[in-house]
This record gives C-alpha cells, sequence and structure tokens, in this order.
C-alpha cells in the first residue's frame, strides 16, 4: 500500500497479526461455549381435575381419548365417545408397541375425525422417557395432547 | 500460506520464508461469522444442567420464551433456583404441600412459580412453562410437579428433549 505524504512515498504493511490472535482468542471461546446439542419441544397440555357446575342441559357426548402407560409392556387406549372401547396394546419384543399404538390412533381418527386431544397417563413409576416416547407416537396423529389426571 | 524461497547463490544457501496470513485471516473470519451465527441461534439458554439427560425424540415444536423448570436426581429448580429436594427423583414427605386437597403439589415449587408470575408484567403474564426432566424421573414426581404449575397458572407447558438423528 502507497501513500503518499508532501510528496513523499511511504510504503507500508498492515499489521494482521494482531487481528489473527483476536480472531484466535474469538474462536477458541465461541467454541469451547457452544452447545453442541440440539433440543426439540414437546407443547403439551397439563389436564386438571377442577370441580365445575353441571350444565343445565346435557351435552353431547364427546369424542376423548386417553392412553393409559403401564408399568409393565402395556399401553391401554381408551376411547369414549359415542361408545367407549378400551384397547389394550401390549408389548412385543420386550418393549412398549409403538407401531400398533400409532395404528390404533390412526384408526380412532379415521372413525372420528372430530378427535383432536388425547391425554397421557401413566403408573407412578413409569419413566419420564417413556411418556416423551408415547406423546412423539401421539402427535403424530394427534394435534393436541395432555399430560395428567 | 505460500512458501517463498530465494536463492542468492549456490554457495549461500540463505532462506527467507515469509508467511502469508492474509489469506489466514479470511479462514479465521469465514470461521468467526458460522460460530457467531450458530450461537445468536442456537438455544444455549436451555442448556440442561450438569447431570440431566434429556430424553431423545424427533420434536418440532419452536421453543418460546419461557419460565425453565428443572427436574434433577436430587432437586426441582425452579428459574435455576433449587425450590425442593428429592431423593433418587422422588419427593419426601416433607415437600408434600399440606393445604392441597390431594396432595399431589408441591408448596415450595408453587410458591416460586406464583412469585415469578407475579413479576411478569401486566398482560404479559404467559402461561407457558419450559420443563426440563430428567429421562429417568417417574411419573409420580413429574405429575407433581406438573400439578404444582398448574396451579400456579402455568398450564402450557413446553417439553425438552434432545433430537433423535
Amino acid at each position: 500500500m502507497s501513500v503518499s505524504v508532501e510528496g513523499s512515498d511511504q510504503d507500508f504493511d498492515l499489521n494482521i497479526a494482531p487481528i489473527i490472535d483476536c480472531f484466535t482468542v474469538l474462536i477458541a471461546y465461541l467454541l469451547i461455549s457452544a452447545s453442541f446439542l440440539s433440543i426439540g419441544f414437546f407443547d403439551v397440555g397439563v389436564s386438571t381435575t377442577s370441580e365445575v357446575s353441571a350444565p343445565s342441559t346435557p351435552l353431547a357426548p364427546q369424542e376423548m381419548m386417553s392412553v393409559g402407560i403401564g408399568e409393565g409392556k402395556t399401553l391401554e387406549v381408551r376411547l369414549s365417545g359415542p361408545e367407549t372401547t378400551t384397547i389394550s396394546v401390549p408389548g412385543k419384543g420386550g418393549s412398549r408397541d409403538y407401531n400398533t399404538l400409532l395404528a390404533t390412533v390412526k384408526a380412532a381418527r379415521s372413525r372420528w375425525p372430530a378427535l383432536t386431544d388425547a391425554s397421557v397417563k401413566a403408573d407412578p413409576q413409569v419413566e419420564y422417557r417413556e411418556i416423551i416416547q408415547t406423546i412423539e407416537q401421539l402427535k403424530k396423529e394427534v394435534p393436541k395432547v395432555f399430560v395428567g389426571e | 500460506m505460500r512458501k517463498k524461497k530465494k536463492f542468492s547463490n549456490e554457495a549461500d544457501q540463505n532462506e527467507e520464508m515469509s508467511l502469508q496470513i492474509t489469506s489466514m485471516a479470511d479462514i479465521f473470519m469465514i470461521i468467526l461469522v458460522f460460530l457467531l451465527k450458530s450461537y445468536s441461534t442456537g438455544l444455549s439458554n436451555v442448556s440442561p444442567s450438569q447431570g440431566v439427560i434429556l430424553p431423545e425424540a424427533r420434536a418440532q415444536a419452536l421453543m418460546k420464551d419461557a419460565l425453565k423448570v428443572e427436574i434433577l436426581k436430587d432437586s426441582v429448580l425452579v428459574d435455576q433456583k433449587p425450590a425442593v429436594s428429592l431423593k433418587n427423583f422422588a419427593f419426601t414427605d416433607a415437600a408434600k404441600d399440606p393445604t392441597a386437597s390431594s396432595g399431589e403439589t408441591s408448596a415450595e415449587i408453587s410458591k416460586l412459580l406464583m412469585a415469578q408470575r407475579k413479576n411478569m408484567a401486566g398482560n404479559e403474564v404467559d402461561s407457558h412453562l419450559l420443563l426440563l426432566a430428567d429421562q429417568r424421573t417417574p411419573y409420580a414426581t413429574l405429575r407433581r410437579v406438573m400439578n404444582s404449575a398448574a396451579s400456579a397458572g402455568f398450564v402450557d407447558l413446553q417439553l425438552a428433549v434432545v433430537q433423535a438423528d
């Protein structure tokens, strides 16, 4: 680079070594503090039991689905509405049969298109991992999932 | 990097080498921009606490800015503050809320959550809560934390999971 100062030429080079030093420190800091975990989220509602006053006129039966997670490997799908049915999904190969659960939910949805909610209940000792796996399957077919009573 | 060699003559093997760091600066600049971009869009603020193993799943919901509750092996944290002690993911009897009819809430968690809710500005009060629970947490503990959250007005939960490949 050439700069003319009062008629005389001066050649100088930009010293980028300190810039490189700064970059190295910044990159090292960002690499150390970076989180390489990719975190996802499930939107769920909390089902709570609250006392509500009984309506004066009886309401039409509402389609509802609840999935029970037992301490064994069995899943229980309870459908209530115009009729009430309970479908038991036994475990398969030492684990819960989520494929059959999904097929059951799909069949229920095709039968009752107004069915948009599902609630998940579990036995006290069932681990959170299994609850999440069940929610993951339900979310494929049902837009709203509630957890709790 | 360019290596420049000058040989004045065969006898005198005086070697001059200058490191071309302009291209290195370019590379560093690209890495820096990439890291800064991933840092700003990353969810570093929801990274779980030490020892928490989040369950794996494929989840596609977007993260909402919400209050964070974590369930660890030995405690429940509300906004990074210890709310109640646990013993191997289970509540001790002291943590049971004596005022609750069913006994299925925790007074300490509800109190902290209500305090946080009061701090939220007027109309901005949100019912969303971000829950980071260890994958080994039993449903009994999870239910009590969720009931406590619901009693404080947080009825919409975001369950954090590690994205499966």
